[in-house]
């Protein structure tokens, strides 16, 4: 009973709100942000976009909302001039309902993989272009000619094939094990390390990335000297190489910016498709550095923007 | 056969050191019992009596004061302890495509949680928890008062075995007691992840009891007594002194306590384990260094961690725990135990409170206390800890406000 009438207040409180601002925002841009929750990501990604967008902005949150549906239904109703959603919950529900409402997206891993497109719909994506990753790491790890990799072909095995391609285009080697178990982990790295890897390159892959496996590939690679570039700062706070990782905040900052010249000429918009993000961040471990010693250029670790001591 | 070896080992590492003659548990017991000074070398409180007879307050004294201190021993050295920091952890946010740190807490400081520590990860910690006790039942022990009836058939031609009403024999003895008692214990723990679920640990208490007694009798007169002046605190009509005074103190191993912790269900919805704790018979009771039993505490421990509370790197993770203790020496003993609480924080600082109770079969009395405390990630796995625990009743042997420090540091292999 109390839910339902929770709900009914929240609604009409929502409509309220939408036709509350339709005079505001008739003299400026009517701009919706939609985001899956509010975890730090998408709060430091909304704190990009509120700082460069130069527009007024209204916030939906889904996380925890049982009427989800009908808040996208009402927004689609308000036609705003744009709904940014931010985190891949916002964009793939937000998709359903904007009609032919410009949709820019914010921080959606693989985009393509999720049917977000479409001539209303662009954005920006999570995914770090391969040949700036590996690009990234030779400039960190001398000699970086041959690159092993363990991951699960049914998990990551596309991004696998598609890493190796790219890989090629610099002169390297990828190497990659497919294992279907965390357990197939230790001998998965014993056979790369006899193929005489010079890194091993973590991909996100739930298989292989266990806080065991982990803990294992992280004593391992440092018992055999061998750099251990990770797929998140978290691993390189706990004793991997480095890694090569997005800024929330600037990815805000760069849908911001796309918003404000949409506005300036709406004809963008439907030149703009998926877009990688425009600022990445090298996180290193210095410890692993001196325990590496000569394999790690010491010149990138200046340019690191985050160094774990 | 296990006790007597713990027991072996531990006593031959950290023998306990007496510091008086007596055992404390015979501290109490012994007041006014001494030869010299003019005690008359008997147990219990000797009165003079103005008529020559012999007042016999002796025996029930005794008995009164052996009866006290069998009910503060029954409490001594039954001591919280604290549980270690779970590893580092992680989860996919298929949100974000990627890993991302489990924002944890550091976990709580006097129960258990649903998680275990992670494989190959040793957690070491050092732990000084210090206290006085305070009340008894809600008394005071800064002015207890303990009572003592005078012995039946005293009377010329009375009843043999029931005091004679309208007699002298109608008088009491009240005994006021301070009772003083420090407790200091140094806690060695270790705690190791055998497997990503199963762990083990134990914990090494050096337990410091200094016990300070003072006392003084005087004779509560009956109304009934017709004779009201016939016991009386005269020397000279040969009662003992009123005021007597015994110290003593004790250090060495207290139990040995032995954890493990399986964990069969993971974040679905919640975290939930299963742990056995044993606490050995390896502390000297009859200093109050050890209970004088060998427990066994099975305990389902429940937890759900709250990540990323209202879009903040924070984390809230209420647990609860419920336990049966089985005291294998005496099951009359047998006690429930439980605690329900929350920790919040993030994995550099937590704040933890916890509702701990107990209640034990034999007495049918529930403990209950509240734990405040905070865990600080100072350096790399380096955790520094403060708690205090106040009682939220009066039954039993209670102290107001124990005080507990630690630091603690995990190693992984």
């Amino acid at each position: 009973m109390l839910v339902t009438t929770l709900k009914k207040t929240w609604l009409c409180g929502f409509s309220y709100a939408v036709l509350a601002l339709a005079p505001v925002t008739s003299c400026g841009e009517n701009i919706f942000v939609v985001k899956s929750q509010n975890s730090p990501p998408i709060a430091q990604a909304l704190e990009g976009f509120r700082a460069s967008c130069r527009e007024p902005v209204v916030e939906i949150e889904l996380r925890g909302k049982s009427n989800q549906k009908e808040l996208l239904k009402a927004l689609g109703e308000a036609k705003p001039d744009v709904v940014v959603a931010i985190g891949l919950q916002a964009a793939e529900t937000s998709r359903d309902y904007v009609g032919n409402i410009p949709l820019l997206f914010v921080m959606v891993a693989n985009p393509n993989k999720r049917g977000l497109e479409g001539s209303n719909i662009a954005g920006i994506s999570l995914n770090i272009p391969l040949i700036m990753q590996f690009t990234n790491y030779t400039n960190v790890v001398r000699n970086l000619r041959k690159l092993g990799v363990i991951y699960d072909e049914k998990k990551t095995g596309d991004v696998i094939r598609e890493a190796k391609i790219e890989a090629e285009k610099i002169g390297m080697e990828l190497v990659g094990i497919s294992v279907n178990s965390p357990k197939a982990v230790a001998d998965a790295l014993k056979k790369l390390i006899e193929q005489k890897i010079d890194a091993l390159w973590m991909v996100a892959d739930e298989t292989v990335v266990t806080p065991a496996s982990f803990q294992f590939l992280q004593r391992e690679t440092a018992r055999n000297k061998l750099p251990f570039l990770a797929a998140s700062e978290i691993f390189v706070e706990k004793g991997a190489l480095a890694s090569l990782t997005v800024d929330y905040t600037d990815m805000g900052r760069q849908a911001g910016e796309i918003v404000n010249q949409m506005i300036k000429d709406r004809k963008l918009f439907a030149e703009l498709r998926t877009v990688p993000p425009a600022k990445v961040k090298l996180a290193i471990n210095l410890e692993t550095v001196r325990l590496l010693g000569g394999v790690v250029n010491a010149d990138a670790v200046k340019t690191a923007s985050k160094i774990y001591q | 056969m296990n006790r007597y070896i713990a027991t072996l080992l531990l006593f031959c590492a950290f023998p306990s050191l007496n510091l008086r003659a007596l055992d404390l548990n015979q501290l109490i017991p012994g007041l006014y019992s001494r030869n010299g000074n003019g005690f008359d070398g008997t147990p219990g409180i000797r009165v003079g009596s103005t008529n020559g007879h012999e007042a016999h307050f002796s025996f029930g004294s005794a008995v009164a004061l052996r009866g006290l201190n069998e009910q503060l021993g029954k409490d001594f050295a039954v001591f919280p302890f604290n549980s270690a920091v779970g590893a580092f952890n992680f989860t996919f946010d298929p949100e974000l495509g990627n890993f991302v740190s489990a924002t944890d807490t550091l976990g709580p400081l006097f129960a258990e949680r649903g998680q275990t520590l992670g494989e190959k990860n040793l957690n070491l910690g050092f732990a000084f928890t210090f206290f006085h006790y305070d009340t008894f039942n809600g008394q005071s022990l800064d002015n207890y008062h303990v009572g003592a009836k005078h012995l039946p058939g005293s009377f010329p031609g009375g009843n043999p075995n029931e005091i004679d009403p309208g007699t002298y024999e109608e008088d009491t003895l009240d005994i006021r007691l301070k009772v003083d008692a420090a407790v200091k214990i140094y806690s060695f723990t270790a705690n190791y992840g055998v497997t990503e679920r199963l762990e083990v640990g134990l914990l090494v208490p050096m337990v410091d009891v200094d016990l300070n007694v003072h006392s003084r009798w005087s004779s509560i007169v009956s109304p009934n007594n017709p004779t009201p002046g016939i016991h009386t605190t005269d020397p000279a009509q040969g009662a003992e002194p009123q005021n007597d005074r015994v110290h003593g103190s004790a250090f060495g191993p207290g139990d040995l306590l032995l954890r493990s912790k399986y964990q069969f269900l993971r974040e679905k919805p919640v975290d939930l384990a299963i742990a056995v704790i044993g606490k050995l018979a390896t502390g000297d009771e009859a200093n109050f260094l050890g209970s004088g039993d060998t427990r066994v505490r099975p305990l389902i421990a429940a937890s759900r961690r709250f990540s990323d509370v209202f879009g903040k790197p924070l984390s809230v993770t209420p647990h609860v725990n419920i336990g049966y203790e089985l005291n294998v020496d005496d099951s009359r003993r047998n006690s429930v135990e439980y605690a329900v609480g929350v920790e919040g924080g993030a994995q550099r600082v937590t704040v933890a409170l916890d509702f701990l109770g107990s209640r034990r079969d034999d007495d049918g009395q529930h403990r209950a206390a509240v734990s405040l405390g905070a865990k600080w990630n100072v350096w790399k796995r380096l955790i520094l800890s403060a708690n205090l625990i106040t009682p939220l009743n009066d039954e039993g042997l209670r102290s107001d406000l124990i005080t507990t420090l630690g630091a603690e540091y995990s190693f992984k292999f």
